[in-house]
């Protein structure tokens, strides 16, 4: 990786691009806290500082400059980009040189110009005539004297500064950016026979900026980090089934995980970088089937039931650590033993100790059919309802499947009046039926639901 | 439960970053296997041989798919530690050519139109975000924007801009020598589907094909390579899917270029190169083509038919091996076959499902022909049936192959019943007519009653089996008494069946009910 000065700096003095620590902070929501120190000659007086190589997503308000004996006088982030449409505007009122070309001969004659205006077409004055540049479309080139102020081949960031001494010393600059962001992604290999899972974790850091952090100290910050109104907080479970109480062996700062990459790294531009966090195995893990029925329906269509897989991150099933948040991309071997892709799901961040519980998919060979068998009004408050799921199965062996009714309890009286199996009920919305199925065969699950309003 | 022998390892701990770590490039795998899931996914595992020293090393792999998900990369039976694994995507183009240059010395090369005579000079880039700004001698001057012939040379290629996206590890390894690694990954660009073939023999029997087609939209060819199918539902998030990498686009930008002419409408710039296409989509198709041609390939079908597929479980779906290993080739549309059953026994029913009868009224409508599949062993099948279009064949007087019509099926498992409905019949209608219509209240609810007539014809010379349903697939139960016809005892819902002679018709009267 080459680094460049930028030689055109204009302003009194040009700080060293180099920057001598760096070290970035990165937040999953796109953000990120850069702390840049640098040593700086700072001269006696008021003067301006550039400081190329910052962040092209800068957050400009969040711009903290401090130095031994320098107070600051104002701080500006210039994004007027130099380019020759910026150029000539800037040249308006000014002098510029133009050399033309004979297309026969190749002589080359020198006219300075004026710049009278740059609207659709350059108007030059000349002497005491006034052209439209190129207007006879051949070779004219303008020569301009100088760059000018402000205009910058990168977003600069210069502060201008009263200094109580002059002489080198270290300079702190810090300021929150854009574009830079991380999140987990897990591999699983699960191995259902003997019911475990190994689990691999993957810090994933994008850098979108177009800016090299080079050599930094990286930080990875894991929880939500909110602006007020709980910026990128997610609402839901998120796959997780029971949050779990027990701390692990992580950093904290604040309420936030915090990772740390050991030494320095370098965060190229558009570039993807993985680190891994987490690698354990044989972490205990079993697959489930679950039918989520939201309503009831007659259908002629059997719909194949939900593939999950259930583990924890408890220390007792061999895990013990809190995950951020991410995609849990999960393979089993075939029969080759080689390893197959068989679905993902994102989890949310999780503490230690929480069960979670991942849909992959949809099982090819475990099917529901629902049928409303018959609907009752009994009065003018209460529906009786009853339903039949026919659950097949064409697997090899016995499944059950979880069969979940879930039903609005609001101002409701709900009751079970038949079932073909007993019930449980984990919530007032929900009825939970575990319906076991013989190899190569099917169940029929049948129930009378009674909704009675309340008023 | 005790799990004894569980380990954690935090690999930060393991070692440092901050390395300048020796780069190895491996040029091209030494084996590959590919398994292709449905909706642009496949998991592409290529092998890897290349000898390492002992110590700190940076492998770059070389000729991964350009349509690979990086961050779903894993390495298999690979002795070394991985301490990092970067995906650059900076890529050597024109545009940031010119922008990672600054503060660079070029050389600027002018050739004089009236003369040819060529004058070269070094130059500093100032700047080149959007058009190129020179410092030549201390004097400013924009790129290409004079009508004069120049161009630039660099000197080096600037940052770290590689050809194509490229896929780093750096690793650890304890001994040197050969490392054989496995790296797997997931791509965009590929896609299965399922087609099947049901030849009639009679309206008994019939023979059942069915074909795998694969598709590589990428611009990589997998060169003989273990290549399998999954069929089933598997969960697979929006994030999973390659980023569509195009080079940023260039154009020398200068001053408004307006002439007495033209200028107050024209803000058309000088383009430096050919005009780029502006469609990513299409660039991406360019490039897959030329690559193509390159290969020497066009968008093709290949049909291997010799063997059949061989059939696994994976977990809760189906996997599909080709018989041997294949060359899934850059744009290339293959087809292998996984069904080949000459004889399988069928049923051809002329069906009316009725949802609300009310919807129905005073229309006249054709049966749908459903040839019905018995997928089991009785009915000689018992094959799990990948969702697919399922195209019904027949054969002419004259011997000659006719399409009778298609229909789109869901993953069915051994066993489910198999209900094609390929077509409509013109010969045998069904005319609806509301006799009565009640509706009362029932507490939030609303009670539907409705006596409902139907006749059905048959004007074919043959006689036809016909079932009719009430709320196959509806939200409410209903039911039905006061019939003309008997009602059948084993189905879920309301059926009837009956034969129709040729040229005739039946009646069927009877009172709907259900709560809405």
């Amino acid at each position: 990786m080459k680094k460049y000065i930028l030689s055109l700096a204009l302003t009194a003095i040009a700080a060293p691009a180099l920057a001598d620590e760096l070290a970035v902070t990165i937040y999953g929501d796109n953000r990120a806290l850069i702390v840049d120190e640098r040593r700086i000659n700072i001269s006696s007086g008021r003067q301006s500082i550039t400081l190329p190589n910052v962040s092209s997503q800068i957050i400009a308000p969040t711009v903290t400059f401090s130095a031994d004996g320098v107070s600051i006088i104002e701080q500006n982030f210039d994004f007027d980009l130099l380019s020759p449409q910026k150029l000539m505007e800037k040249a308006v009122g000014q002098t510029v040189r133009i050399v033309r070309t004979n297309i026969a001969t190749g002589a080359e004659t020198t006219e300075r110009a004026k710049v009278l205006a740059v609207n659709n077409g350059v108007v030059v004055q000349i002497g005491q005539r006034i052209e439209v540049l190129r207007d006879d479309n051949l070779p004219t080139r303008v020569i301009f004297d100088r760059v000018p102020p402000n205009l910058r081949a990168q977003p600069t960031l210069s502060i201008n500064v009263d200094s109580t001494r002059s002489g080198d010393r270290d300079a702190s600059l810090t300021y929150l950016t854009n574009g830079l962001s991380w999140r987990a992604d897990y591999v699983t290999l699960f191995d259902e026979a003997a019911g475990e899972m190994s689990l691999q974790g993957w810090s994933t850091l994008t850098n979108s900026t177009q800016t090299t952090f080079s050599d930094s100290k990286v930080q990875l910050v894991a929880g939500n980090v909110g602006s007020g109104n709980s910026r990128g907080r997610i609402n839901g479970r998120r796959g997780i089934t029971s949050a779990g109480v027990e701390s692990g062996n992580v950093e904290r700062i604040g309420d936030n995980y915090l990772y740390t990459l050991p030494g320095t790294t370098t965060i190229a531009s558009n570039q993807t970088k993985q680190v891994s966090f987490v690698d354990a195995s044989a972490v205990s893990a079993k697959k489930a089937y679950e039918f989520i029925s939201g309503s009831f329906y007659t259908q002629s269509q059997p719909q194949n039931v939900d593939v999950r897989i259930a583990f924890s991150n408890s220390q007792a099933s061999g895990l013990g650590v809190p995950l951020p948040q991410g995609i849990v991309r999960v393979y089993a071997r075939d029969n080759a033993g080689r390893a197959q892709f068989i679905g993902e799901d994102n989890i949310g961040h999780t503490p230690g100790g929480s069960d979670l519980s991942l849909k992959i998919g949809e099982a090819f060979d475990v099917t529901v059919q629902p049928t409303i068998k018959a609907q009752n009004n009994p009065n003018r408050r209460t529906t009786d309802t009853s339903m039949e799921y026919l659950v097949r199965n064409a697997r090899p062996e016995e499944v059950t499947v979880t069969v979940r009714q879930t039903v609005s309890a609001w101002r409701t009286n709900i009751e079970v009046l038949e079932e073909s199996s007993e019930h449980r009920q984990p919530d007032a919305n929900s009825f939970v039926w575990d319906v076991v199925v013989p190899a190569n065969g099917e169940t029929k699950l049948t129930f009378k639901l009674r909704q009675a309003r309340r008023y | 439960m005790m799990f004894n022998r569980f380990i954690i390892t935090f690999a930060f701990a393991v070692a440092s970053l901050s390395a300048h770590a020796e780069t190895f490039v491996s040029p091209a795998p030494a084996g590959m296997a590919v398994t292709i899931y449905r909706d642009d996914l496949a998991l592409i595992s290529e092998k890897r041989v290349i000898d390492l020293p002992a110590g700190r090393s940076t492998i770059e792999f070389a000729g991964v798919n350009d349509r690979m998900i990086p961050q779903s990369a894993i390495l298999q039976e690979f002795g070394a530690i991985t301490i990092e694994r970067n995906f650059d995507f900076d890529l050597l183009a024109p545009a940031s050519f010119f922008k990672k240059s600054i503060g660079e010395k070029v050389l600027l090369t002018r050739t004089s139109l009236g003369t040819g005579r060529v004058t070269q000079k070094e130059a500093t880039i100032v700047s080149g975000g959007q058009g190129v700004v020179l410092d030549i001698d201390g004097q400013i001057e924009a790129y290409q924007c004079s009508g004069l012939p120049e161009r630039i040379s660099f000197y080096d290629i600037p940052g770290n801009l590689k050809p194509k996206p490229t896929l780093s590890i750096e690793v650890s390894t304890e001994t040197a020598g050969p490392q054989e690694i496995t790296i797997s990954y997931l791509a965009s660009g590929f896609d299965w589907q399922a087609d099947y073939i049901l030849s009639l023999k009679s309206d008994k029997e019939a023979s059942l094909v069915g074909w795998l087609t694969l598709t590589n939209s990428t611009s990589i060819t997998l060169n003989n390579a273990n290549t399998a199918i999954v069929a089933g539902a598997l969960q697979v998030l929006p994030e999973t899917s390659a980023d569509s990498i195009a080079a940023p686009h260039f154009a020398a930008r200068c001053w408004p270029k307006g002439s007495t002419k033209s200028g107050f409408r024209s803000n058309r710039v000088q383009r430096l190169n050919a005009p780029v296409a502006r469609n990513r989509a299409l660039a991406r198709q360019v490039v897959a083509l030329e690559a193509a041609e390159a290969d020497g390939l066009e968008d093709m079908v290949v049909v291997t038919a010799a063997k059949v597929a061989e059939r696994e479980d994976l977990g809760d779906y189906k996997l599909y091996r080709t018989p041997e290993p294949t060359t899934v080739a850059a744009l290339q549309t293959k087809q292998v076959m996984f069904l080949n059953n000459e004889e399988i026994d069928l049923d051809k029913i002329y069906v009316f499902d009725i949802d609300n009868p009310n919807y129905l009224a005073s229309d006249l409508t054709p049966a749908n022909v459903e040839y019905r599949v018995d997928n089991s062993l009785k009915g000689n099948l018992a094959q799990p049936l990948p969702a697919g279009t399922f195209r019904v064949m027949t054969t002419t007087e004259q011997g000659k192959p006719f399409f009778l019509g298609e229909d789109d099926q869901d993953d069915l498992a051994v066993g489910l019943p198999v209900k094609l409905k390929a077509a409509d019949a013109t010969d045998v209608q069904m005319e609806t007519t509301i006799l009565d219509e009640d509706s009362r209240d029932k507490g939030d609810a609303q009670e539907f009653e409705t006596t409902v007539q139907h006749r059905f014809t048959n004007a074919s010379p043959n006689t036809v089996p016909i079932e009719v349903t009430i709320g196959k697939d509806f939200y409410a139960a209903v039911k039905v008494d006061r019939t003309t016809k008997r009602l059948e005892k084993s189905e879920t819902v309301p059926t009837w069946k009956f034969k129709l002679k040729p040229e005739s018709s039946t009646t069927l009267i009877y009172r709907a009910r259900w709560v809405e």
